[in-house]
């Protein structure tokens, strides 16, 4: 998938002067927090949470730091279940595979279930490139494919959409003849009447995993809508597409993963289906598929696994710290111009394209810390962002100005006096030219800032020390 | 196929080898002489689920949590019951008395005939509406059924009719979400289902309410792609009715 990220500041500006996905935006901002916290409540409160993080976030780090152990340990079991497996370096490879076992299949059409990794590598727009037909199952990635966008979120891909352009879109790409799809249950309804052909006539079906699990070879999938389980059942093969870090070493570790990764996406104590994959048709069995494959992507984590930015990693993809975020939900999800936004996505980029193509990304950030709060995998979000901003920096990426400022105020921060003197000063100033008015409108270096917003003028002429030393300093 | 790992060749296996040269690379450093033995030092939650395995009795919390997850639930006491349970069930969604259920011996063992059913045993096609199908175990921790994907319990059976009706065990209920994977459980020696040996199947689902959605404008819809609606019949002979028929 092409990176827009550079043009993250314009792209954003874009979301905003759109009303009715700022309003769904905000929506979700709200409700879906509320949904989390009152699952956190559920499974024991706060400190009940802490414990089940702090269990995930060990396993976790224990994973990666074994990684090399786990994935062969999983490679051998998924091969002795009679899975086949395969690896892929990079995006390229990826496809490359599919597309063989495609080619090989002779498949016309290809189910699809929800895939981040398949996202990553613009699967669908490789397969099409071959002659495939693709068709998305999931109902929010089955309405951005029909509507040719991208997803939004990484949990609900058209949570973007309102209700009346997804109808719209309905009535123009089905021959249904005249309808009213009056609500959200018609158009369902409706998605679920032409899904359903199209998993009965799929010759091979692409679903993505939560998890691998080294000890019995098997790939967790957590869904809602039961598509990803048709797509794992109905065709007479089945390609799991994952990356290498998904591994788990112990069944147990997946439950453990699942507790927090549910109650962080929807709120849910467990979805509707949660199902564990890893063999194909036994003998005796009526139905499943006659192949399965495990196509296993690296396209970079190794890279990050030798980096100081291991932690991220151990995300879980729940998508908590989006819907927390300030500037995700102001922004939305395709100003962040990759598969990946939001705060982990802020991260993820940069790491797994170029700190360049992305380098809008880093600052995409408050600082607020709520994403590193509810991350289930307890992940400092603004540690490593803010590591990022120090690497754009280092790098020369950031502009040139903004870094002579960095570079001013660094060295004004070394020197308490003239710290203390020149904010002394600024305070006193600030104080004298806006105390009638109360705000501040313009300030020298800080007309963007002041664009949209007012400075309230300090109350009093003095810094915040020098009140806090009292009248005698 | 172009070698014994499928499409792919030469090249597809410098991937696995170069990508495994890599990890084990990096994992020199931080990785443990005896992986197993420092997972197994990662304490366990000590969390209050642990603490609420305590009255009420696991039933009533599993049909509880079951029915929250938008599942409709109701006990039965004996087979003769389960039968009457799925003939009125049946009678209520459609005109003809047929649905689809797997190869369960448990199943074929129920008098049907009794009510005028008129199961089919094998795997569900598009045309069916109605499954009934077996739980391996029920988790109190979730409400949620297990189901091994096998010639028992066939994944079309779970997916394509618009209705589905579980029986579960009350003596295969489990408290929490691990213990399916645990071996009494996993080959069917210390529960009543039945035992398979040595081979796990080739998957587990574990349905925890009907397909559904909230992709359109966050609006909970059931029905997405499989079973509108789930009806549990929890087959409890000691039990007395509590949480009944919705």
């Amino acid at each position: 998938m092409e990176t827009l990220s550079r043009d993250f500041i314009a792209r954003a500006e874009e979301a905003l002067a759109q009303p009715e996905r700022a309003a769904n935006r905000e929506a979700l901002g709200v409700f879906m927090p509320e949904l989390r916290r009152a699952a956190v409540e559920e499974l024991g409160g706060r400190e009940s949470f802490e414990a089940h993080r702090e269990h995930l976030r060990q396993v976790r780090e224990h994973s990666l730091a074994n990684l090399a152990h786990y994935l062969g340990e999983f490679v051998d079991r998924a091969r002795d279940n009679g899975a086949l497996v395969h690896f892929a370096a990079n995006a390229d490879e990826l496809n490359d595979r599919v597309i063989a076992i495609c080619r090989e299949e002779k498949a016309r059409l290809i189910a699809k279930g929800k895939s981040m990794i398949t996202e990553e590598t613009a699967l669908n727009a490789a397969l099409e490139d071959e002659g495939f037909e693709v068709c998305e199952t999931d109902l929010g990635e089955y309405i951005i494919q029909r509507a040719g966008e991208t997803p939004s979120h990484i949990v609900g891909p058209a949570l973007h959409k309102p209700v009346e352009e997804i109808r719209e879109l309905f009535l123009r790409e089905h021959d249904l003849g005249e309808r009213e799809l009056s609500s959200a249950a018609d158009m369902v309804a409706e998605a679920r009447e032409v899904l359903r052909e199209k998993f009965l006539a799929a010759d091979v079906g692409i679903i993505g995993s939560n998890a691998l699990i080294a000890e019995s070879g098997y790939s967790m999938l957590v869904t809602n809508e039961g598509n990803g389980d048709l797509c794992a059942n109905l065709p007479s093969t089945l390609i799991i597409c994952t990356s290498i870090d998904r591994v788990l070493p112990r069944s147990a570790d997946a439950m453990a993963m699942l507790r927090l990764l549910v109650r962080s996406t929807t709120g849910q104590p467990v979805t509707c289906y949660t199902s564990f994959y890893g063999a194909p048709r036994r003998e005796g069995d009526i139905d499943g598929p006659l192949r399965l494959h495990f196509v296993l992507l690296d396209n970079g984590r190794s890279d990050i696994l030798d980096s100081d930015y291991r932690e991220m990693l151990q995300c879980v993809r729940c998508g908590a710290c989006l819907n927390h975020c300030p500037v995700y939900v102001s922004a939305g999800g395709h100003a962040y111009g990759w598969v990946y936004p939001g705060p982990m996505g802020s991260i993820l980029t940069p790491l797994l394209t170029s700190l360049d193509e992305a380098s809008p990304l880093p600052d995409a950030c408050t600082a607020c810390g709520r994403c590193e709060e509810v991350c289930p995998a307890a992940i400092p979000i603004p540690d490593l962002l803010r590591d990022l901003r120090v690497e754009k920096f280092e790098a020369r990426i950031t502009p040139a100005r903004w870094r002579l400022g960095l570079r001013l105020h660094g060295w004004l921060c070394r020197h308490p006096r003239l710290y203390r003197l020149f904010t002394g000063l600024a305070v006193g100033l600030m104080h004298r030219v806006g105390r009638r008015a109360g705000t501040l409108r313009r300030w020298p270096l800080a007309a963007g800032w002041l664009e949209a917003r007012d400075l309230p003028v300090p109350a009093q002429a003095r810094t915040f020390l020098q009140s806090y030393r009292g009248p005698a300093s | 196929m172009a070698n014994a790992n499928g499409p792919g060749g030469e090249p597809e296996q410098d991937s696995e080898r170069n990508v495994m040269a890599r990890l084990r690379g990096i994992a020199a450093a931080s990785a443990h002489a005896d992986a197993r033995e420092a997972l197994d030092r990662i304490p366990p939650v000590n969390d209050s689920m642990r603490a609420a395995a305590q009255p009420p009795e696991i039933s009533e919390r599993f049909l509880a949590r079951a029915q929250k997850n938008g599942f409709s639930t109701e006990r039965v006491h004996n087979r003769s019951e389960v039968v009457r349970a799925v003939s009125a069930y049946v009678s209520g969604r459609q005109s003809q008395r047929r649905f689809v259920a797997g190869h369960d011996a448990r199943l074929a063992a129920l008098p049907w005939r009794n009510e005028g059913l008129l199961p089919r045993f094998g795997c569900a096609s598009a045309d069916d509406l109605i499954s009934v199908s077996y739980a391996r175990c029920g988790l109190a921790e979730t409400g949620s059924v297990c189901l091994w994907v096998d010639r028992d319990n066939p994944a079309s059976n779970n997916l394509l009719c618009d209705a589905q009706l579980i029986i579960v065990d009350r003596g295969d209920l489990l408290e929490r979400l691990d213990e399916i994977w645990d071996e009494g459980v996993w080959h069917g020696s210390g529960k009543s289902g039945p035992g398979r040996g040595k081979t796990p199947p080739r998957g587990v689902m574990m349905i925890s309410g009907p397909s559904s959605t909230a992709d359109i404008a966050m609006q909970l819809v059931y029905g997405a792609h499989g079973p509108r609606a789930v009806h549990l019949l929890l087959l409890d002979p000691e039990g007395v009715s509590g949480l009944g028929a919705e």
